[in-house]
C-alpha cells in the first residue's frame, strides 16, 4: 500500500508540474536543429581531417622526404625525425573525435568502434590523397605562402621546401656540372629558397642511375669544407 | 486511470503525448515507474533518493518526448534516459569510476548461445542475482539487471547502452562469470 502511495506521489508530482507549465516538451525544431548541428560538426571535423591529411601527403610528396628511406637506417631515422608527427597525431585525434560523435547515431554505436575508426581512416586517407593528387589546392596555397600572402600556415607551407636539417649527413641540391668522378652541386638554402653554396661531391659508390645536369639529388655523405664525400646519391623528385 | 489507455501500446501513447495529450503521459509513467525504480535500486549504491531520480527521468522524458521516434520502441528510449540519469548519479556518488568510453566497445565479440543450456543457466543465474549483484562492477551489474530482472533482449540493451550487440553479449558473459565466482567464495 505504501509503495502505491509513493508511486502516486511521483506520478502526481510530475503531472502537477506539467499542468502548471513548470515543465514542457522541447519543440520538434529543437531536435531537428540538434541533428543538423551534429551533422555539421561531424562534417566540419571530417573536412579538417581530410585537408590536414592531404597537406601531410602534399608535403611529403613535394619535399620528396620518402627518398630518404632508400638510404638505409640513417635515412629512415632522419625521415622519422622530420616527418610531421604533430599534424598526423592531430589528424588521428580528429578521427577519434569523429568516431565519438558518430556514436550519437545508431550506425555509429551498433558496430565496434575499431571498425568505425578504420573506415573513417581509409575514407579520410583516400579523400586526402585525391585532394593532393587531383587538385591544385595545396600547390596554389604554397605559391601564396612563398609571397607571405597566406593569412595563416605560411610557415608550415614554406617549411616544405626546406632541405634536410644539417648535422645528419644528408644534403639536397641541384647538379650544375658533371666531371669524371664528381658532381658540382648547388646545395639548397636551409630557408627553402634559392641555393646556398656550390660543393664538389665525390662519389665512392655507383649511384644506380643516370644523372644529368639539372637533376635534383639527395646526397648522403660527410661534408668537409666545399666538398662532400658521398656514400650514396639518389635522384629527388622535389621540383617546386 | 483512464481505461482506454491501458489497451494502447507505449508507442501509441507516446505519439498521443507528442500531439499534445499531456494526461496520457501519466499512463506511461504508471507503466514504467516500478520498472525504473527497481532498476535504480539494484544499480545504485545509495538508494535514498531513488524517487527523486525516477522523477528526474520522467521529467527528462517529457521534455524530450518530441525527440522520440515512434517507429522505435518506447521502452528502449526511456531506459536509455534512465541509464544516463543513473550513471550520472553514480558519478556523483563517486563509488566506482564509470568510463565515458569503455574498451569493450572497440572490438567485435561473437555472440553464441546454446538455447537449452541458456534456459537452464538463466534459472540458476536469477537465483544468484539477489545475493551477488552488489559485488559486481557497475557495467556488469547493469547488464544483469536489464537482462535478468527487466527481461530486456540483447538488441534492446544495445540501443539503451549504445554499444554493439557483441559488447552486450560479452558483458553479460563476464557478469555471469563474476557472479558465479562471488557466489562460490
Amino acid at each position: 500500500m505504501s509503495t502505491e502511495i509513493i508511486q502516486k506521489d511521483t506520478t502526481d508530482k510530475v503531472l502537477e508540474k506539467i499542468e502548471k507549465g513548470q515543465i514542457s516538451p522541447h519543440s520538434k525544431s529543437y531536435f531537428r536543429m540538434r541533428v543538423i548541428l551534429s551533422v555539421l560538426l561531424i562534417l566540419a571535423i571530417a573536412a579538417v581531417s581530410v585537408v590536414l591529411f592531404s597537406f601531410i601527403a602534399f608535403s611529403i610528396r613535394v619535399s620528396d622526404q620518402a627518398t630518404l628511406l632508400g638510404f638505409g637506417l640513417s635515412g629512415v631515422i632522419l625521415f622519422l625525425m622530420i616527418f610531421p608527427w604533430k599534424l598526423l597525431i592531430l589528424d588521428l585525434v580528429l578521427v577519434a573525435l569523429l568516431g565519438y560523435n558518430l556514436r550519437a547515431f545508431k550506425f555509429g554505436y551498433s558496430h565496434p568502434l575499431i571498425y568505425i575508426i578504420l573506415i573513417l581512416l581509409v575514407t579520410i586517407f583516400v579523400c586526402g590523397y585525391i585532394i593532393d593528387r587531383e587538385t591544385d589546392i595545396h600547390r596554389n596555397l604554397l605559391k601564396q605562402a612563398d609571397t607571405n600572402n597566406l593569412p595563416f600556415f605560411n610557415e608550415e607551407y614554406r617549411n616544405i621546401r626546406r632541405p634536410p636539417p644539417g648535422g645528419h649527413g644528408f644534403f639536397l641540391g641541384t647538379i650544375s656540372d658533371i666531371n669524371d668522378d664528381m658532381f658540382i652541386v648547388e646545395l639548397d638554402n636551409p630557408t627553402g629558397f634559392g641555393t646556398t653554396s656550390e660543393v664538389q661531391v665525390y662519389i665512392s659508390t655507383t649511384t644506380g642511375g643516370v644523372m644529368k645536369i639539372g637533376d635534383r639529388i639527395f646526397i648522403n655523405g660527410k661534408r668537409m669544407g666545399n666538398s662532400i664525400n658521398a656514400s650514396n646519391i639518389k635522384l629527388s623528385s622535389s621540383v617546386y | 486511470m483512464n481505461s482506454e489507455y491501458t489497451t494502447k501500446s507505449d508507442e501509441e501513447l507516446a505519439r498521443s503525448v507528442q500531439q499534445g495529450e499531456k494526461e496520457v503521459f501519466g499512463e506511461l509513467m504508471r507503466r514504467y515507474e516500478n520498472k525504473l525504480s527497481r532498476y535504480g535500486k539494484k544499480f545504485l549504491s545509495n538508494k535514498d533518493n531513488i524517487e527523486d531520480i525516477v522523477q528526474d527521468i520522467f521529467i527528462k522524458a517529457y521534455e524530450h518526448i518530441q525527440g522520440f521516434d515512434p517507429s522505435l520502441t518506447f521502452s528502449s528510449w526511456i531506459y536509455r534516459i534512465a541509464h544516463n540519469t543513473f550513471v550520472n548519479a553514480l558519478r556523483k556518488q563517486k563509488i566506482t569510476p564509470i568510463l565515458y568510453i569503455d574498451f569493450d566497445i572497440f572490438t567485435s565479440h561473437p555472440i553464441y548461445e546454446d538455447p537449452t543450456q541458456k534456459e537452464k543457466e538463466d534459472i540458476e543465474i536469477k537465483k544468484m542475482i539477489d545475493s551477488g549483484i552488489e559485488k559486481l562492477k557497475p557495467k556488469y551489474k547493469e547488464v544483469m539487471i536489464l537482462h535478468y530482472i527487466e527481461d530486456l533482449s540483447y538488441k534492446e540493451m544495445s540501443d539503451i547502452l549504445q554499444v554493439p550487440l557483441g559488447t552486450v553479449g560479452i558483458r553479460v558473459k563476464r557478469a555471469k562469470d563474476e557472479l558465479k565466482k562471488h557466489i562460490k567464495i
